[in-house]
């Protein structure tokens, strides 16, 4: 119950402040001056390297329709690629007739790598070289920028990045920019090593704490006792804040999805069978996120489909595995109660070489890089309203006007009001304007 | 769980391309207790705290691959202060953790008990206010066993700094 009224204290004040001005504490007078397209934005990065002849230039490829929940077009059938007949094939309409595709969407400057892929999309600038993969990005993400410029009564709650690997992918969560960083981050997790490792090392069945307000303010009174008596504050060296009502909400989620782990709820959570790779449980715990906390921006990725370097066949079944995830993550979105007014985005984080590597897997298809080639550059874009016919375009291809990776953020800002209120300078690319009805 | 585990390795393998951490262990050495808190200035990192933490609790090293695990664990989630929280929490709710028991039978065995804590993990005496004001905190409030008594001073800030 406790957690029902604080999202609802939460969604008041972000109602509130459409319409009223704010004084942030540094005395500036703040207002959301933009109109909202939507209350929800989810971004799937469908990553790993995506080739257009394998997506959405599929009639010039060799394998056909790979991807038929979300393109247009009877599903291929492909020797090996037997992962189709447990996926099935839609029973209604593709995404594609559901939203906005633009064709002609690029990766256009910087390496054709996996986190410049995804820093570009995140932060709406070119990287060019300028890649620290030890290092939180150097330009606000979009994380910070909405929660810093939409609006300053934002929860990290309502805000998260769900990665699926570790590396260098959970720094993209904040910048190192000046004025903004963690303060103004997204709650991270990197799902199968928190729920796996973190089943070991922090998950106590019976731990007397959770779920236990008064001892709860017992332990905070002793804590602050010990606070007040020593000179020194103790802020973490990194890392997202979350007030501690917040961290008791998160620490609740958290041992919920242990518990699912305990119980084996977590092996098959979409009655699939034996078919799930990382790209799916990452994706069902993006779903259990935007279930609990119907966030206002949640960036998810996936990157299983870059076995292609040296397993095509691998790679054209992670394909359908990704494809049918994304898919599922609609369809979660359009069934969650609180997620009705949403905005779907979905993009590579770029493309693969035309030509192939020479390394062949067992039916001899050759393997694929990603070398800044122009294929390497070439992706698509995906955009879906939950309410296709008062926001985004449905069954729209637009061919003829050029889109690019660093134009996500702004069109993210546009649609959650805010991309008015952005410093000038601050970001390199354009709205989509094109998807809008 | 079996698939469950494939996955993580496939994720640490996919990660494997990535500069990789150091294997750290850290090993406690006894040191001096001392009368105040005014000379701890150095913060200690993150591993150093859980090594640390660790050895407070159990009497020995953590293992590497316990280590490895928090680890691990500490870089898939965003909020670091709410991993490190839960990571004391596991510690100290462990039923192999050396946490004594209060002894409530007088005010001086309780103020025993709190001078022991703070001799143990703060390293330095507590001051007359400190022990009356924890001694009397703990008297008047016994649902506060030894365990959340200890949750709350290793999470407080002062055990973030040597």
């Amino acid at each position: 119950m406790k957690r029902r009224s604080f999202i609802k204290k939460v969604g008041l004040t972000a109602g509130a402040s459409l319409v009223a001005p704010y004084i942030l504490p540094s005395g500036r007078l703040f207002a959301a001056t933009g109109t909202r397209k939507a209350n929800h934005v989810v971004v799937c990065l469908f990553a790993g390297g995506v080739r257009s002849l394998e997506s959405h230039n599929y009639s010039n490829g060799e394998y056909g329709n790979v991807m038929p929940y979300t393109f247009n077009g009877n599903p291929s059938n492909i020797e090996g690629v037997d992962i189709g007949t447990v996926l099935g094939t839609p029973s209604g309409q593709s995404l594609q007739q559901q939203g906005t595709l633009f064709n002609d969407f690029k990766l256009k400057n910087g390496p054709t790598g996996h986190y410049n892929g995804h820093a570009t999309v995140l932060t709406g600038v070119y990287a060019n070289g300028n890649v620290n993969i030890n290092a939180n990005p150097r330009n606000p993400t979009l994380f910070e920028l909405y929660r810093k410029h939409n609006s300053p009564s934002m929860s990290a709650l309502n805000t998260w990045w769900v990665s699926n690997s570790l590396g260098p992918y959970p720094q993209l969560n904040y910048s190192s920019y000046p004025g903004y960083g963690s303060q103004y981050g997204a709650n991270h997790i990197q799902p199968l090593s928190f729920l796996s490792s973190g089943y070991n090392s922090v998950y106590t069945a019976n731990d007397p704490l959770t779920g236990s307000q008064e001892l709860n303010n017992k332990i905070n009174a002793i804590r602050g006792f010990c606070d007040d008596n020593f000179s020194k504050e103790f802020a973490s060296s990194a890392g997202v804040v979350n007030t501690l009502q917040e961290k008791e909400l998160l620490n609740q989620f958290i041992k919920t999805n242990f518990q699912n782990v305990e119980s084996g709820q977590i092996q098959d959570p979409w009655g699939l069978g034996d078919v799930y790779n990382g790209d799916m449980y990452t994706m069902y715990f993006a779903e259990e996120i935007i279930k609990e906390y119907q966030p206002e921006l949640l960036v998810v990725n996936m990157q299983n489909v870059d076995t292609a370097h040296n397993e095509t066949t691998e790679y054209l079944n992670n394909m359908k595995r990704a494809d049918y995830s994304l898919h599922h993550l609609w369809q979660t979105i359009q069934n969650t109660p609180g997620m009705e007014n949403t905005i779907l985005i979905a993009l590579p984080d770029h493309g693969r070489n035309a030509q192939g590597n020479g390394i062949l897997d067992q039916y001899g298809r050759e393997g694929t890089d990603h070398s800044d080639d122009q294929m390497s550059r070439e992706v698509f874009c995906m955009m879906l309203s939950h309410q296709a016919d008062t926001s985004v375009a449905a069954n729209s291809i637009i061919n003829n006007s050029a889109g690019e990776s660093v134009d996500i953020v702004p069109t993210v800002a546009n649609i959650l009001g805010f991309d008015n209120d952005i410093p000038s300078g601050l970001l390199e690319g354009r709205v989509l304007t094109e998807a809008f009805n | 769980m079996k698939t469950f585990y494939f996955l993580l390795i496939s994720v640490l393998f996919i990660s494997a391309c990535q500069k990789d951490d150091p294997a750290y262990l850290f090993e406690l050495e006894n040191v001096q207790v001392k009368p105040s808190s005014a000379n701890k200035d150095r913060l200690k990192t993150d591993i150093e705290f859980v090594s640390i933490a660790y050895n407070d609790l159990f009497g020995n090293n953590i293992s590497q691959s316990e280590l490895d695990n928090i680890i691990t664990t500490y870089q898939s989630f965003g909020d670091k202060s709410l991993v490190i929280e839960l990571i004391i929490r596991k510690f100290v709710f462990s039923a192999e953790s050396n946490i004594p028991t209060i002894d409530r039978s007088s005010e001086e065995s309780i103020e025993a008990f709190v001078q022991q804590s703070y001799e143990k993990v703060y390293n330095r005496t507590p001051n007359a206010f400190e022990k009356w004001y924890l001694s009397d905190f703990l008297n008047s409030n016994e649902e506060v066993n030894s365990q959340v008594y200890y949750y709350s001073i290793m999470t407080a800030n002062e055990y973030r700094y040597y």
